[in-house]
């Protein structure tokens, strides 16, 4: 599995790596350069010292390094050097050398030369010069020499000369250099890997502290708010809103399922008690056959309601499951409410209950859903017989505004719960009691209703226009 | 005995109200919460089953209703309620004992007969006065060792006298516990069944153990 951390660290401590790798070498290969060049540029002062000391003085070469004159004397002395002689094939050795012999060397057509050497038995590693150098010809000897007819001609008496130079201290330099930085650049890597992940940590821990807090919630209480970690990145903040939202909606619909099964498990406990009492009443004793009769009656009764309840919890199941989607055809809303409060005109009567319904003017067409609208309507109307108090009065209105079609019923209601949207959970009753009719009010009508409104694109609400009242809503767009 | 059953669920009640007269219990029922209050206050009941979810009052206002006018009548309450909230609210608001719906008909007696045992303060399940003994459960009586056949209302009658041996009970208590119309009370109704009662209880030389306390009522107890 991907981790931000491992990634994190794998890549910071490529990254450091490779800088500080970088550096130490740059540092290094600087730090050598500048030690050879300097090197190198002693070797040719001492190298161009020593060619000026050779001259041709009373027919022959001398070295003024060999008379103890000149200046420098003390660089003749320390430094490593041979000359050849090319003519004579002679050569001369510093006294720092003893008896040992240095390569013989010149650049291309006896030009200065630079290259590592290393002398046997006496220097390992060492740095030299080599070229081809004249000796200086003194005027008052050439002056001489033309008095007596001879020409003198430094280039006639060509000389090797190889200066070297024990290179042992700038390597050891070099590889003191090398190993402090090697040693720097691992501990500076290990604190800059050290700091990294202390870094990383910190700024991971506000998402260890919400995965904390979220599996705290799963497992514990779903319906209790997550608490934040005190300073939540700005990074998080949005997700661990989503969460909560997420969770809190998830709370929502296990507090809804639980309260359905709930109810439900209630609603089915009461007749289930009634089929066992009357059977074990039945079987309590012999009886005539005329009475087992009427208690298999009776038990047929409240199976028949038992299974109307289950159809209707069935039903329930169903709501907002898609799989019986609202066919919009016009529709004449005035009409259908005309024939149902045809229908429903005795219930109202026997009720003792005044209609009044105010109907457009126009006849309003709109598209629904013949079946969900009559649904809708049927319950608006049964539950205004239902809950209504007897000699009191029902207002209907069926009226266009603002772009939609609205049916309105009202009617005075006691017993209303403090939130109106509790009348659409299913199962909810206003009466706390159970009518003798398990068709009937099961408190599902109006889940019912209000899912069939938006099956059609509209919607079922209810408000309190007074205290004491309850007006039902039914809203559908203007086609 | 006397029960009262509010019971909104018609069937349900019904053969509760038939059950617990076959068992001997004098039963009046009612599926209204006011109703059910009405009778409650206004009645001498032994025991009340009550359910909770009513139409006018509901069963737990019922239960405070009764609690606050201290009448002390024994309430089992019956509900579809099977919550422990809900079992607590009913039991801290006065009810003496809860069943949830569905239950065996066989648990609501034995649990009435406990509620009875309670009430008249009666700790064995048998009651034994001198040679008399009466079981509630198989409402059976044995005197001497030999059982007495004794009708339904005799019965009744001898285990209202039973629960409350040593005690004087008046006719009035008589009338309202033993007889199904509980509107009489001048009647010569209780003294007509204590003879019927001597006569099946007293065979033989066996000492007569239910005695008249002229003016008061009738105590039973051995001599």
């Amino acid at each position: 599995m991907p981790s931000i951390r491992r990634t994190l660290l794998i890549r910071c401590g490529i990254g450091i790596g490779l800088l500080l790798s970088t550096l130490s070498l740059s540092v290094y290969v600087m730090v050598r350069h500048g030690l050879y060049e300097e090197m190198d540029q002693s070797i040719v002062e001492t190298a161009s010292i020593l060619a000026n000391q050779m001259e041709y003085e009373d027919g022959g070469i001398i070295f003024e390094w060999e008379e103890g004159l000149g200046t420098n004397s003390d660089i003749s002395d320390q430094a490593l050097f041979q000359y050849w002689n090319e003519k004579s094939g002679l050569t001369t050795r510093s006294p720092a050398l003893g008896g040992d012999d240095l390569p013989r060397f010149s650049g291309p057509d006896g030009s200065p030369g630079l290259e590592n050497i290393s002398v046997q038995g006496r220097f390992e590693h060492a740095r030299a010069i080599g070229l081809v150098i004249y000796p200086y010809l003194l005027p008052e000897e050439n002056l001489a020499m033309k008095r007596e007819g001879k020409t003198l001609d430094p280039k006639d008496y060509p000389h090797i000369l190889v200066v070297a130079r024990d290179l042992t201290p700038v390597l050891r330099t070099l590889a003191y250099l090398a190993a402090i930085l090697s040693i720097g650049t691992v501990l500076t890597f290990i604190a800059g890997f050290v700091i990294i992940h202390r870094a990383i940590r910190s700024s991971l821990r506000p998402i260890d502290e919400l995965t904390a807090q979220v599996r705290n919630r799963s497992e514990n209480q779903l319906d209790s708010a997550i608490v934040l970690p005190g300073a939540l990145p700005s990074e998080l903040a949005p997700l661990a809103e989503s969460f909560d939202s997420l969770l809190s909606r998830v709370a929502a619909i296990r507090s809804r399922e639980r309260d359905f099964i709930r109810h439900a498990s209630h609603e089915l406990r009461t007749p289930i008690a009634s089929l066992a009492a009357t059977t074990e009443l039945a079987l309590s004793k012999d009886r005539e056959a005329a009475e087992y009769k009427r208690h298999l009656e009776a038990c047929a009764k409240t199976s028949s309601d038992l299974a109307a309840l289950v159809q209707r919890l069935s039903a329930l199941s169903r709501i907002g499951s898609k799989s019986e989607p609202a066919h919009l055809v016009p529709l004449d809303l005035a009409e259908i409410l005309r024939s149902s409060l045809e229908n429903f005109s005795r219930r109202f009567d026997a009720c003792d209950l005044s209609i009044i319904v105010g109907f457009p003017e126009s006849s309003i067409t709109t598209l629904a859903d013949p079946v969900f609208t009559a649904l809708v309507i049927n319950n608006l109307l049964d539950n205004a017989a239902s809950y209504s108090p007897p000699g009191s009065t029902v207002s209907i209105r069926l009226h266009r505004s603002d772009g939609r079609d609205l049916l309105s019923v009202s009617n005075a209601a006691t017993d209303l719960p403090g939130d109106l949207d509790r009348l659409f959970e299913p199962l909810f009753r206003r009466d706390t009691s159970r009518t003798e009719n398990a068709d009937s009010h099961l408190g599902i009508g109006l889940t019912l209703s209000q899912e069939a409104a938006q099956a059609m694109h509209g919607n079922l609400t209810a408000t309190r226009p007074a205290e004491g009242m309850i007006r039902f809503t039914f809203s559908l767009p203007c086609p | 005995m006397r029960l009262l059953i509010i019971e909104d669920h018609v069937i349900l009640r019904d053969s509760l109200v038939q059950f617990f007269r076959e068992a001997s219990f004098i039963v009046d029922s009612t599926g209204a919460g006011d109703e059910g209050l009405w009778y409650a206050t206004e009645h001498p009941y032994d025991v009340v089953l009550l359910d909770l979810m009513l139409p006018g009052i509901d069963g737990m206002e019922i239960l405070r209703r009764l609690r606050k006018k201290q009448i002390a009548v024994f309430i089992l309450v019956i509900s579809a309620r099977d919550g422990l909230e809900d079992r607590l609210e009913a039991l801290n608001s006065g009810a003496d004992d809860y069943l949830v719906k569905p239950f065996p008909m066989a648990e609501a007696l034995a649990r009435i007969h406990a509620l009875l045992r309670r009430k008249y303060a009666k700790k064995d399940t048998l009651i034994r006065i001198g040679d008399l003994t009466l079981d509630p459960l198989k409402r059976s009586v044995h005197r001497a060792g030999q059982a007495v056949e004794l009708t339904a209302q005799e019965y009744r009658l001898l285990e209202y006298l039973a629960f409350r041996t040593g005690e004087v009970v008046s006719r009035t208590d008589i009338w309202e516990h033993v007889f199904a119309d509980s509107t009489g009370g001048n009647s010569n109704v209780a003294d007509v069944y204590v003879g019927y009662l001597r006569k099946k209880l007293n065979t033989g030389d066996l000492p007569n153990l239910i005695h008249t306390r002229r003016g008061l009522g009738f105590v039973l107890e051995s001599a």
